[in-house]
């Protein structure tokens, strides 16, 4: 049986994803990524529900990655829901994303986002960031416990 | 010669009664009504600018009422007595409101009404001197309008520049991150023509980005307010070099940070000053070793209080010394020193925004020396 989803990528932009996606595998980091490319799809996945209505709140990724600028639903949206929900508050979430607007940085930590980084525009520091983000995530931090998710924290 | 005509003058001017003097000073003056009025309001002289201003002759309104000058409502209110009863009380009266003329037309008018009195202190009258305001008033209507205008359209400027700029990011990641996944994993069925084209898309998105960086950085400043707080200028030149030392990996660098005042400004955006130069020095005296660069103060002619920021690097020529803090300019080729010509005009942005200014002075050869203030000049002696 094949591991559960360790990284969520919301994020519209598919060459953003690909270049994500292949900085991951390269420096061995992630077997198990999921992406989706809406605020819609990234709400489906994380409240079990569309989709995804098979999976179980208990196997919640590791980190999600965030895309802020998203069609339908945007980050922010995505964010505000999660943490608002007992099921996926836990959930490690990391904004990732092109903008560094000031109202963006302090509405994602008032929502207690759990990192916010901006996309460098230079390859080689994209690069870097991600790998050290699921270094980080995958495996220095420690996840919230599945009980954290099976009832209210 | 021009003294001698200049006395003739004064003692022909002498010549005339001190009464007739102030009747042709007054009667010269065309750009302002003057005239006396008795203890009740009754115009009594008018001089050739009442005339000018108001549309009436002396023949016509010599003999009448001053209240024919006031706007119907004003007149209903009991203005023109009120005015002469407070001008009466207090010594003189002054004002800015709408007035009538003859034909009925209205202007904005500044007027003094002034009580006269006999050494007694008896009330002799009046003496009123009007100008018309409405031409300033066009004038500074037309300014605020123009300003406005200029304000929307810099603003409209700095959000589409910064918008653009934000886009762009991605796609330039995109270039030179598919570029980059090209060479590391197709290199072996390029030839070496075909890696070098691939090395230049990298080379040219790299340069995109850090430009695209630059200008984002640049339209941030425009729109955030400086914060003034008590900084070390001598601490916040040290922490920079501090960040700065991996670039001088492998190099002979002499850093001379001296004493440096405590001056109030926005620490984060004078980092970014200091950082600018600071590499500045440090890139452009990559052929000397050692290279030595230096931080200090000093009190300029003007009692300014200077920051400078000195090296023995490869210095320019002053006659390019304007074109030094524009936008996108740049005194040296891409492949002898790289850069993108956005952080002296960041500089020097920043450093206006603060009330103070950046100036240079090098040599060919000898070296920079960027010297700024972070204040406003001392008040007495402005620039």
């Amino acid at each position: 049986m094949s591991k559960g989803i360790e990284i969520l990528i919301a994020d519209d932009s598919e060459s953003d994803v690909e270049l994500t996606v292949h900085a991951l595998r390269k420096a061995k980091l992630a077997n198990n990524i999921h992406v989706v490319g809406d605020g819609e799809q990234a709400l489906d996945f994380l409240f079990c529900r569309g989709d995804y209505s098979r999976r179980s709140f208990t196997d919640a990724p590791h980190v999600v990655l965030l895309d802020l600028k998203m069609p339908k639903v945007d980050g922010i949206e995505v964010l505000r829901a999660v943490r608002g929900d007992p099921r996926t508050k836990a959930i490690p979430v990391v904004v990732l994303t092109s903008s560094k607007e000031q109202r963006d940085l302090i509405e994602s930590y008032n929502l207690g986002v759990n990192a916010y980084i901006q996309k460098p525009v230079d390859f080689e520091n994209f690069r870097q960031v991600v790998e050290r983000i699921g270094m980080f995530w995958l495996v220095v931090n420690e996840p919230p416990p599945r009980d954290c998710f099976a009832r209210p924290c | 010669m021009a003294q001698h005509i200049g006395a003739d003058h004064v003692r022909a001017a002498e010549s005339i009664p001190m009464a007739e003097r102030y009747r042709l000073l007054i009667e010269s003056a065309a750009d302002y009504a003057i005239y006396v009025l008795d203890p009740k309001g009754v115009v009594a002289s008018w001089n050739a600018g009442a005339q000018r201003l108001k549309g009436w002759s002396a023949e016509e309104i010599v003999g009448r009422n001053f209240s024919a000058f006031y706007p119907p409502e004003d007149v209903a209110a009991g203005k023109p007595e009120l005015d002469l009863a407070r001008a009466a009380r207090e010594g003189a009266v002054r004002d800015e409101s709408w007035r009538v003329r003859k034909d009925g037309s209205r202007f904005r008018a500044s007027t003094v009404l002034t009580a006269m009195r006999s050494e007694r202190g008896e009330l002799l009258g009046f003496s009123k001197i009007t100008r018309d305001l409405t031409e300033r008033a066009k004038l500074t209507e037309k300014l605020v309008e123009r300003t406005r205008a200029l304000t929307e359209a810099n603003a409209d400027l700095d959000s589409f520049s910064s918008s653009v700029a934000h886009d762009l990011r991605a796609p330039i990641r995109q270039i030179a991150g598919f570029a980059r996944l090209l060479a590391e994993d197709y290199s072996a069925v390029l030839d070496a023509e075909g890696r070098r084209r691939l090395s230049k898309i990298e080379t040219g998105a790299r340069h995109m980005g850090r430009l695209v960086d630059d200008l984002l950085a640049l339209s941030r400043i425009g729109r955030q307010a400086v914060v003034r707080e008590p900084v070390c200028l001598r601490a916040l030149a040290g922490e920079v070099v501090e960040e700065l030392s991996p670039e001088a990996d492998g190099r002979e660098v002499e850093w001379r940070i001296g004493d440096v005042f405590v001056a109030r400004c926005d620490a984060s955006l004078i980092r970014q000053v200091f950082g600018n130069l600071l590499s500045n020095a440090l890139k452009y005296t990559r052929p000397r070793a050692p290279a030595v660069i230096e931080v200090g103060a000093e009190t300029s002619p003007r009692g300014e209080r200077v920051v400078f920021v000195r090296d023995n690097g490869v210095g320019f020529d002053m006659r390019y010394a304007p074109k030094l803090f524009g936008i996108f300019q740049r005194l040296h080729a891409q492949s002898e020193f790289e850069g993108t010509g956005v952080g002296l005009a960041t500089v020097d942005r920043i450093l206006r925004k603060h009330g103070g200014r950046i100036w240079a002075e090098a040599e060919p050869g000898h070296g920079a020396t960027f010297r700024f203030t972070v204040e406003p000049p001392p008040a007495k002696e402005k620039p």
